[in-house]
């Protein structure tokens, strides 16, 4: 079969590969209909995980059509849409049954290494890297679903694939961090970040009842799209200061809740910027924080941080004075799909979530290094790139 | 650059990192007291002590294959946390630490979902040179992780 396979850092080529097989009686096989790039890609792409290997196939969010069940497999028959977790669940851990899939015990095939990295190690994940399972990615024509009563869900048929693509990963992001952040009716939500997991946040924060909801970033075609699907409020930090909008915005308390949706390559004006680039050239550090310490800095005493952009290792000049003397409360978490994804295909056929606008560019599965050059330098307005095997 | 240079530079970085993290991982644990010999490994199983009762005289397929020189103990997890399943050699030096840590985690995953969750077969993967400490790592897995 054919599939995007990472070559070298910013090197990525469609490949012929061998096919998956059923090679457990849990596994499932599933013919993949839309697969879409993710911010978190980049990362890879750009090296800054270096526990990938040349040939490995990447992706981790896709909906498509069961070709092939398992013996054990119950809960999903041949020509079931569906729509996978990004990260995958045995179901029956004690993470799994106190519903943390992402913490999953049983599913990461090479736990040692985040082990060494972070003392314990999370579940495994549809192609990101060894260090999470080192599981086939999704941007190819078939993928194996391991775990697949637990890992897989069934796409109501009122929703199209095109909606349902989202539910993969995206917005089930979104919602670990606005339920686990404690966003709750009456909140000032902030969330740094107007891609697709920023955008759904700021949904899913209106959802749970969030009295106001600013997005903030610099790429104006995201911005907009925030204003006109989202119908949250937006601070451009190219050309506003975050700062006096958020007090101004909360009754100078700042926002109650402060959501994180960047990761380990931000970007800000100024000298702290600079500052975190040559720190993370020279490897004195792995990630970039910009936005996780204006995050901390802006959020009202007593309010909650939460951490939903990647990070993989470690950062320099965490602001922990201001944690501890604003009494905050900083979470983070990888999504817990199997949670989240029955609620929000739910919300996605009662209309309450739409996801279309978030796939500005749509292409077949050959084309898609070059998809991942318009997402990364976010050129012709590209928000998402999917690919169509 | 051409390609042997490309492949010169490659092998030197992968080594020069490579030998760095070996560096590292040995100043760390020989800055800090080294791990009891006699110290149980263990695993948190997410079954009740009664469904495991049998597992210290019929231990799992991984842990009976470590033979004799291993000892088994089980005692119920705090709370709503499951069994503690303890392994460890014997006598200190009897068995490597490696393969009593690869042999829990095979049998939790064995014990809690009946199987042991493998990555696709076969790979889509090529060698290089600077992958072959991830190779390492990969191959060593399931074992002990923790610096």
């Amino acid at each position: 079969m054919r599939a995007l396979t990472w070559q070298g850092v910013n090197e990525l080529s469609v490949e012929t590969v061998p096919d998956p097989t059923v090679q457990s009686p849990t596994d499932m096989l599933v013919r993949v209909v839309r697969t879409v790039s993710c911010g978190s890609d980049l990362h890879l792409l750009g090296g800054y995980i270096p526990f990938m290997r040349a040939g490995d196939v990447i992706g981790h969010e896709f909906v498509g059509e069961v070709v092939e069940v398992g013996a054990d497999v119950r809960r999903h028959r041949v020509g079931d849409r569906v729509v996978m977790s990004s990260f995958i669940a045995c179901g029956r851990c004690w993470y799994c049954r106190h519903e943390e899939f992402s913490l999953c015990d049983n599913t990461n095939t090479n736990p040692a290494i985040t082990e060494a990295l972070w003392g314990f190690s999370p579940g495994g994940c549809f192609g990101y890297s060894h260090a999470m399972g080192g599981n086939a990615g999704s941007h190819a024509e078939y993928v194996r679903v391991p775990m697949a009563d637990h890992t897989a869900f069934t796409i109501p048929d009122a929703v199209s694939y095109e909606r349902a693509l989202f539910a993969s990963d995206s917005v089930a992001t979104a919602w670990t961090g606005v339920e686990l952040g404690g966003v709750a009716p009456g909140d000032v939500v902030a969330i740094w970040g107007a891609g697709a997991v920023g955008q759904m946040a700021a949904r899913v924060a209106q959802l749970v009842g969030a009295e106001r909801v600013l997005v903030i970033d610099r790429v104006p075609e995201r911005l907009e799209q925030v204003r006109r699907y989202v119908g949250a409020e937006t601070i451009d930090y190219s050309t506003q200061h975050v700062g006096s909008e958020l007090l101004e915005a909360t009754g100078g308390r700042g926002p109650d809740v402060c959501i994180e949706a960047v990761g380990m390559e931000a970007h800000a004006p100024g000298p702290d910027f600079l500052y975190d680039q040559v720190k993370q050239q020279l490897r004195l550090q792995t990630d970039r924080p910009t936005a996780l310490r204006e995050a901390v800095y802006q959020c009202r005493k007593g309010g909650t941080v939460f951490v939903l952009g990647v990070f993989a290792g470690v950062v320099d000049k965490f602001p922990v004075g201001a944690m501890m003397n604003k009494g905050l409360t900083v979470r983070g978490a990888q999504m817990h799909g199997p949670r989240y994804i029955p609620r929000i295909l739910e919300r996605m056929e009662r209309g309450e979530i739409v996801t279309e606008h978030l796939a500005t560019h749509v292409m077949p599965l050959e084309e898609a290094p070059h998809g991942y050059e318009l997402f990364k330098d976010k050129k012709d307005g590209c928000v998402r790139a999917v690919f169509t095997p | 650059m051409d390609g042997s240079a490309r492949w010169t530079a490659a092998l030197v970085g992968a080594l020069g990192i490579g030998g760095a993290s070996v560096a590292a991982t040995r100043a760390v644990q020989k800055a800090r007291p080294r791990p009891r010999p006699d110290r149980w490994h263990a695993v948190t199983v997410d079954r009740a002590p009664a469904d495991l009762q049998g597992v210290a005289a019929a231990p799992p397929e991984p842990l009976a294959a470590l033979g004799d020189d291993l000892e088994i103990d089980l005692r119920p997890a705090p709370g709503d946390r499951g069994t503690e399943l303890r392994a460890r050699a014997r006598r200190p030096g009897l068995l490597v630490d490696a393969d009593v840590r690869d042999a829990l985690r095979r049998s939790r995953s064995l014990l809690e979902v009946g199987e042991v969750v493998q990555p696709d077969e076969p790979g889509t993967t090529r060698r290089t040179v600077t992958s072959l400490p991830l190779e390492l790592a990969i191959r060593h897995g399931r074992e002990g992780g923790r610096l």
